[in-house]
């Protein structure tokens, strides 16, 4: 599965301060982290703000916190503020012959794999995330 | 606040023991039974249960993770039929009676018990080989009280159950769950279980 970059950074900048909720981090910090665009990533910090994950705290060290729930919030929550997952059909073969026996067929498959990826990412919270994160790290 | 819960928030003994030493209001003995619960299901005693032969205090706000009994059938039928809506009041029979007098030492059914009633269950067996895969221990059924969760009930029954497949000697925790079933996909997920190898396919034969 590909994710679409906005949902990358997205995923990385709730990862990176609901690692400490009471700090406050601004774009750029992340940004330099994982070595990404600060414009890029303040777009996608203002989406989090408004959907309640993360709030900007005005004035000199301003930045952003996290204020959601680390253990409550999935990949899938975070993700689909910014892309479909497995909306089926689409994608750059568009719904061609989906009305064929054939079609039908593909479809069934294709549903599968979409099910099977919203399932996972609907499971794995924030806090699951910062646990595998933290065996990654002990392993390098 | 009840120290077995706290014990199991966080699986190390380092906490545990840090919670019995800030603790106020708690007997010795109610500190260390937690204490002596994890040692146990970490094979630092060699399994030897030693915290089982202390009498356990019975209070509305703890819970011990215990050994079903035949008097405990009864209530995990019911706790099961309250959370998945069907009756497998012979299938757990059985279950029980096979698990108690076969293979004890490679099947378990443990049971968390609150205030004298029975709040939580888990099942699960050492299998090997089935499908080509080497021994594991599998989690056949995990269930809370929904009136008791999110109080480190189901941890603690997982960890217990963990504990003993470490004793047998068997590294590796597998189980199978509904994908449709958030919850307790989270619960797992929360506990480090990832996809395995394995797919799972069916069929209807009808
Ligand atoms: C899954 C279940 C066993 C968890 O029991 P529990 O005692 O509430 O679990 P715990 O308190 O030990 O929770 C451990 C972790 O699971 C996850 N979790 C628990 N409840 C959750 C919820 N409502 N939403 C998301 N994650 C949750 C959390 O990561 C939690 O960690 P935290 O305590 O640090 O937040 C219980 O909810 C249950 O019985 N569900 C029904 C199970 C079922 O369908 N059984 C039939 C088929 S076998």
């Amino acid at each position: 599965m590909k994710l679409q970059t906005a949902s990358r950074l997205a995923i990385y900048a709730v990862l990176e301060l609901s690692a400490d909720p009471e700090r406050q981090l601004s774009a750029a910090e992340i940004g330099d982290k994982f070595d990404i665009s600060t414009h890029h990533l303040s777009k996608v910090l203002h989406t989090l703000g408004r959907a309640g994950l993360v709030r900007s705290v005005r004035g000199a060290g301003g930045g952003y916190v996290f204020c959601g729930n680390a253990k409550r919030t999935t990949l899938l929550n975070v993700i689909e503020l910014f892309e479909t997952v497995g909306g089926g059909g689409g994608g750059d073969g568009g719904n061609a012959g989906a009305a064929t026996a054939e079609g039908a067929a593909l479809e069934t498959v294709l549903r599968e794999i979409d099910e099977l990826t919203r399932a996972t990412l609907n499971s794995v919270t924030l806090s699951t995330l910062h646990m595998l994160a933290a065996g990654a790290e002990k392993d390098n | 606040m009840p120290l077995c819960r706290i014990a199991y928030v966080d699986h190390t003994l380092v906490k545990c023991l840090w919670r019995a030493a800030t603790c106020p209001g708690l007997t010795v003995y109610e500190k260390m039974v937690p204490v002596y619960q994890y040692l146990d299901s970490h094979s630092v005693f060699g399994g030897k249960d030693c915290w089982r032969s202390m009498e356990m205090p019975e209070t509305d706000a703890n819970f011990v993770i215990r050994p079903a009994e035949q008097r405990d059938v009864a209530d995990v039928i019911a706790l099961d039929e309250r959370i998945t809506g069907i009756s497998k009041r012979e299938y757990l029979h059985d279950l029980f009676e096979r698990y108690r007098t076969r293979k004890p030492d490679q099947r378990f059914f443990y049971v968390a018990e609150a205030a004298g009633r029975v709040v939580g269950f888990v099942v699960g067996e050492i299998r090997a080989w089935e499908f080509g895969s080497e021994p594991c221990g599998w989690v056949f059924a995990i269930s809370v009280d929904p009136d008791e969760r999110e109080e480190s009930v189901g941890s603690a029954l997982l960890d217990e159950i963990c504990g003993r497949f470490r004793q047998a000697g068997v590294t590796r925790l597998r189980t199978m769950i509904s994908r449709n079933n958030h919850l307790l996909m989270s619960f797992f997920r929360s506990h480090g279980l990832m996809a395995g190898p394995y797919l799972q396919l069916e069929k209807d034969l009808t």
